[in-house]
């Protein structure tokens, strides 16, 4: 049962600066994690395959060489990330388990394809 | 609903008010937010609900409301939003104006949870209604294709005409996303009353229930979302049944 008044402020209040804290929260041994780049070239990705570790979190610079927008897309990394004209734009994935994990430029489907390979 | 927007525009000019503002004083959110902003992105997106009860004054209650989404920077999404309202035996009529700021404090998968907070006011229509202001942390956390999300909101009356203190409303949903253009999950909505006055259980408003949503790429024309819920009250203070629905078209540039 709840408790009224002063008492139960507080709880809410730490309730959500503790979710908030956790959200934050790193590995025991704060590490930055391995960098891959992508690039975007004539409306395609280089590599059109980035191969990761399994079980590792990594950071992926994209770079956008073309002089128009591109949007990174994954349903089942479930990332969307627009990338500016000679612009970058950074995200996370993993840690995530072996297999294919694929990804497409929204703005150029037919050409931007490509995965995440994760051995 | 055009001169519902022309009111909207003329509050616009306090669009970097931060504050607190509720959508619905004593009522449950509409649906969840999430906390990722995507720069450059332009939204436009209608959302409601409305109540079966075989109570009349639980009966056929309506919210709906109508927003303009704009994210000028990778982790600010403002909002402009419309909203009409219908009580049990009313007309459904214009309400309120709001305007809502997300922020993106993390990056997804950058920590173990995606943080974001929620800063809005709200301007009421009738003369003798209160502002509200409305601060909130939204969370996300995804699992595989699984993906939750909680929203955690406190709602505050503000001005002469105020008459409650700091309130809290809560959103949850759990989603396993099968496809791009679908996914099914649990969803719960409710809010808890004025936290230092909070009433018993049944008076609060408590409701949960089944959600598909889904989102249908037109490629470099955009793409549109849709969630559709239906949800049980658990007190005697909420409606039988609401179903709730959103659907959005959203362009990056």
């Amino acid at each position: 049962m709840l408790r009224k008044g002063v008492s139960v402020r507080r709880a809410l209040l730490a309730a959500g600066l503790a979710l908030a804290l956790l959200g934050t929260a790193g590995p025991a041994v704060a590490e930055e994690p391995p960098v891959v780049i992508l690039r975007i070239k004539a409306h395609r990705f280089e590599p059109s395959e980035l191969e990761i570790p399994a079980a590792t979190r990594v950071k992926i610079l994209i770079r956008n060489e073309d002089a128009t927008p591109e949007e990174f897309e994954s349903h089942v990394l479930h990332r969307e990330k627009m990338v500016r004209p000679g612009g970058q734009a950074t995200i996370y994935v993993g840690p995530l388990s072996p297999g294919r994990y694929e990804f497409f430029g929204e703005k150029h489907p037919d050409t931007a394809r490509g995965a995440v390979v994760v051995r | 609903m055009a001169m519902a927007f022309r009111a909207a525009g003329r509050h616009a000019a306090l669009a970097l008010v931060l504050g607190n503002a509720a959508g619905q004083a004593g009522a449950a959110p509409l649906h969840v937010i999430s906390p990722v902003v995507e720069q450059g992105e332009v939204a436009i997106e209608t959302t409601g609900d409305v109540t079966r009860d075989r109570k009349k004054e639980k009966n056929a209650a309506q919210r709906q409301s109508y927003e303009l989404e704009y994210s000028p920077t990778e982790f600010w999404r403002i909002e402009v939003e419309a909203k009409r309202k219908r009580e049990p035996g009313e007309a459904l009529k214009y309400d309120a104006t709001e305007i809502e700021n997300v922020f993106q404090l993390t990056e997804p998968g950058e920590y173990w949870l995606t943080v974001g907070v929620l800063a809005a006011l709200e301007l009421p229509r009738a003369e003798g209604d209160p502002k509200e202001i409305e601060a909130g942390l939204l969370l996300q956390k995804e699992f595989g294709l699984l993906l939750n999300t909680v929203n955690l909101i406190f709602p505050r009356e503000i001005g002469d005409r105020s008459s409650k203190g700091v309130e809290f409303e809560y959103a949850a949903q759990s989603i396993y996303r099968f496809l791009p253009e679908f996914g099914i999950g649990l969803e719960a909505l409710g809010e808890l009353g004025e936290i230092k006055h909070i009433p018993p259980a049944k008076l609060q408003e408590h409701r949960i229930g089944p959600v598909i949503a889904g989102k249908f790429s037109l490629g470099s024309a955009g793409a549109l979302i849709y969630e559709v819920g239906y949800e049980r009250g658990l007190t005697s203070a909420t409606a039988n049944n609401t179903i709730r629905w959103l659907l959005e078209y959203e362009i990056s540039f």
